[in-house]
């Protein structure tokens, strides 16, 4: 037997991931509800992902349901795998796509992506170790592989559940314009009183902003 | 629309000094102004937000493969059984 399937399986979920992740992307971008451009591709991602990737390291499910059969492995593996990276895209690009709207200043929005790729570098260790410490305590690789997955899932959830309850876009953002709005105002009551202009925050903009001009950070302002 | 109070503002330093006479600011003071909402907590839970796609991804590309053919194989000639990991 040729090792098809398992490739089939794999590519699936990549080639899901590598369309949805523009798709994602484009549509976010003229979504505007009241939880905001974002949020709700976050909310909506995280289930499809939460409630589908644990299916993926378990039996074939829909074996138990429609009977055996190698195409109905592929079904099941295939279809799972390509719901679990559905959300994963939608989860990816939208929370990425958050910073920009939740704050206008340069330096926060690098500490946040900081932040971001820093908590990457703990997931893929955590997951790694608890998987070492499971390998070692529990003898069937089944088991090992459900409560691996069970426990990671429930970790990611909780992170995901702590992330939803605190940050609520739609305040954040009509914060940040308000902002934006009090900045330039004290930005022209300054420049009014005959300051030379050197803004040295918005560095690699190719304008200086000058009198009655808004610095870039204006304009990314959602 | 909404209002202050529905936004929930916790905006801790006011940028009015900037604009209230009396007080003295530079621009070199303007990129010290907070240009954001987001207290400490917001921003932890902004770090962590990512972490369920990450330790997907972590699981996938690890285990995916190996769970499929070792663990789970789709037709049982394709395990070559290494037995369990921790033997």
């Amino acid at each position: 037997m040729m090792f098809i399937f398992y490739r089939l399986v794999i590519l699936i979920g990549q080639v899901i991931d590598g369309l949805m992740t523009p798709v994602v992307g484009i549509f976010s971008d003229s979504t505007n509800t009241r939880c905001g451009k974002r949020m709700p591709w976050y909310y909506s991602g995280f289930v499809l992902m939460a409630g589908t990737l644990v299916f993926m390291f378990q039996p074939c499910r829909l074996c138990q349901l429609f009977g055996e059969s190698d195409l109905m492995s592929l079904l099941n593996y295939g279809l799972f795998g390509a719901i679990t990276n559905i959300g994963w895209a939608m989860c990816q690009v939208s929370h990425m796509s958050l910073v920009p709207s939740i704050s206008l200043s340069r330096t926060r929005r690098d500490m946040l992506n900081n932040l971001r790729s820093n908590f990457t570098f703990i997931a893929n260790l955590s997951v790694l170790v608890l998987a070492a410490i499971f390998f070692k305590v529990f003898h069937d690789n089944k088991v090992e592989f459900q409560i691996l997955t069970y426990t990671t899932v429930t970790i990611g959830m909780m992170a995901s559940l702590f992330f939803i309850y605190h940050i609520r876009e739609r305040p954040l953002t009509i914060a940040c314009r308000k902002l934006a709005k009090q900045y330039r105002r004290s930005f022209l009551k300054l420049s009014g009183a005959g300051f030379d202009a050197d803004l040295s925050f918005s560095s690699d903009s190719p304008t200086k902003p000058g009198n009655g001009e808004s610095p870039r950070a204006f304009e990314e302002a959602p | 629309m909404l209002d202050d109070r529905d936004t929930g503002l916790s905006i801790k330093e006011p940028l009015m000094e900037a604009t209230s006479p009396g007080l003295r600011m530079s621009f070199q003071d303007l990129h010290k102004l907070r240009l954001d909402a987001l207290s400490k907590i917001q921003v932890f839970a902004y770090g962590i937000g990512h972490f369920l796609n990450d330790a997907a991804a972590a699981l996938w590309f690890n285990f995916l493969l190996f769970f499929l053919v070792e663990v789970e194989p789709m037709n049982p000639h394709d395990a070559r059984k290494a037995g369990s990991l921790a033997g």
